[in-house]
């Protein structure tokens, strides 16, 4: 209990990705009674959790914006603030993304601690630009998803039992991969600043996985207590989708937010799945994104890090952890 | 396979579901046979069978339904599949109404029109054949099921220009009561909407494979 107490933090906000991603990638499967309730955040417990141990690692040791290690502290202190700050702006009612206020968090204390000029501001760029980059990749392979999936379905599949066998499948599959993608991706941020803090011992290979394992069963515990809400109220995003739709948009989610784990890079699963489903739209003639939805991404790209940090950095500073 | 038992059950269901359907059918033509040919107890007594029959028709609709409310098929196929078996079992509900309606009025059918009206009967009755085989032919497989679609639709509009036809002749050249004649116009038309019932269901199945275009 004392250990979970001092990662609070971290644990907090695996907790809310837990929570309120577990609708998107099984919303549609829920909505469509392909899957049950329980059974989908099972799934998404499971799965994050093992996504988490067996890839979460990849982005451990990059996960800092500073040569020097932080203290324990300061990762306590910026995994905190992350938390505060998901919670001050949800109550100001600004749409937020737990990875970049996460990463802004860790940016605050590394500012306070080697001043501006110490650090590496090539790698938030970097960080940012992949940000940018990740709803544009998500829709283009959506799009990319839509043809060419649907052109071996349409040639393949000419019996309404198999079709409909191929999505109800589909969607469990692509909620199952989502959620390990999901896992493997956004576990660093949880329990990554105390992995460089050294709480879990030297930064070898088999503390990055027992703390990315430890971050993904605080993910699996969110799923498992509200994520059921969430996909209730939240998971509407996606489940009024038709079942191929869903299905390409969860799978091209999957896809793109796997793959900025091959490159180290905690990005947002909310952030890819309003890319991957405006992809869809487009082959559909549907326009999915709006002004709010745009509002969403761009205060999380920009606004999110800034709160984050700023609450991290005045956090910091008034008790002396810097 | 464990996957798609329910669906699996819902496809038998519907097959067994038409079965009933062409049996109520191939009564209502017998029934309607027997009664032109003045036979008009046995009519009678075939009547009943119909109505059994649309009564056995409805015991599967509803079994269809339980299966789907029970989750067979994703819900965006289940509303579909619910608009083909309630349009099924319209087919029945109209042939059980020809009946009730010809041994309850019991109008006299001139005899110089009795063939046309068996003619009539017949072509709405075999509009059913092209449905049955396209219940048969994996959907998805458009050329196909759009061929039976249309065979249906080409049936529909043989007994449509014979109702034309019918109602022509009873209203130009046979000389009743003008009475008499509303009465048995009124046969020939809910005779030829059973054959507009079955195209309902092609037009519906066909609805459901265009929304599958990706």
């Amino acid at each position: 209990m004392v250990l979970l107490a001092k990662l609070f933090g971290g644990l907090f906000l695996g907790w809310g990705i837990g929570a309120n991603n577990a609708a998107n990638m099984f919303g549609t499967a829920v909505g469509t009674n392909s899957v049950k309730y329980k059974t989908a955040v099972i799934l998404v417990a499971v799965f994050v959790t093992v996504g988490a141990s067996l890839e979460g690692y990849k982005l451990y040791h990059g996960y800092r914006f500073v040569g020097k290690e932080v203290t324990f502290s300061q990762a306590a202190v910026c995994t905190f603030a992350a938390a505060a700050s998901i919670i001050f702006q949800t109550y100001l009612g600004i749409p937020t993304s737990t990875t970049q206020n996460a990463v802004g968090g860790v940016m605050g204390i590394s500012i306070l601690s080697v001043g501006m000029a110490g650090v590496d501001w090539m790698k938030l760029l970097v960080w940012l630009f992949c940000w940018i980059l990740l709803p544009v990749i998500a829709g283009i392979v959506s799009y990319a998803g839509v043809k060419a999936i649907g052109y071996v379905i349409q040639r393949t599949v000419k019996n309404m039992l198999l079709l409909n066998l191929v999505y109800k499948i589909g969607l469990i599959v692509c909620g199952c991969y989502g959620a390990y993608a999901m896992g493997a991706n956004n576990v660093v941020v949880t329990t990554g600043p105390f992995f460089q803090a050294g709480f879990f011992g030297d930064q070898t290979h088999f503390h990055a996985v027992i703390a990315a394992t430890l971050g993904g069963v605080s993910m699996a515990v969110g799923a498992l207590m509200y994520g059921k809400n969430v996909m209730m109220t939240v998971g509407k995003e996606i489940t009024t989708l038709d079942p191929f739709s869903a299905l390409i948009a969860v799978l091209s989610h999957s896809l793109v937010v796997h793959f900025f784990t091959q490159l180290h890079v905690p990005v947002s699963s909310s952030q890819a799945i309003v890319g991957a489903v405006a992809g869809v739209g487009l082959v559909r003639g549907v326009s999915t994104v709006n002004a709010k939805k745009l509002w969403a991404i761009l205060s999380a790209w920009f606004l999110s890090p800034v709160i984050s940090a700023l609450l991290a950095m005045g956090i910091a500073y008034s008790i002396g952890v810097y | 396979m464990f996957w798609d038992k329910k669906e699996q059950q819902v496809k038998d269901f519907m097959k067994e579901h038409l079965v009933k359907i062409k049996e109520c059918l191939d009564l209502f033509e017998t029934t309607i046979g027997l009664y032109l040919d003045g036979k008009e107890e046995e009519a009678n007594v075939s009547s009943y069978n119909v109505h059994k029959k649309e009564h056995e028709a409805d015991e599967c609709r509803r079994k269809i339904l339980a299966k789907l409310s029970e989750g067979a098929f994703l819900p965006f196929f289940r509303e579909d599949y619910i608009g083909i078996v309630e349009l099924v079992d319209k087919i029945a509900n109209r042939a059980k109404t020809v009946t009730q309606t010809m041994v309850i009025e019991g109008p006299k059918i001139p005899q110089e029109m009795r063939d046309d009206i068996r003619a009539l009967t017949h072509k709405a009755v075999i509009t059913l054949e092209p449905l049955v085989k396209l219940f048969d032919t994996p959907l998805l497989d458009k050329p196909k099921s759009l061929t039976l679609i249309q065979e249906i639709s080409t049936r529909e509009q043989v007994a449509d220009a014979i109702e034309f036809k019918i109602l022509k002749k009873l209203f130009k050249e046979i000389n009743i009561s003008l009475a008499e004649k509303i009465i048995i116009g009124n046969l020939v038309t809910i005779i030829a909407e059973v054959a507009d019932a079955i195209e309902n269901v092609g037009d519906r199945i066909q609805i459901l494979i265009s929304k599958q275009a990706i």
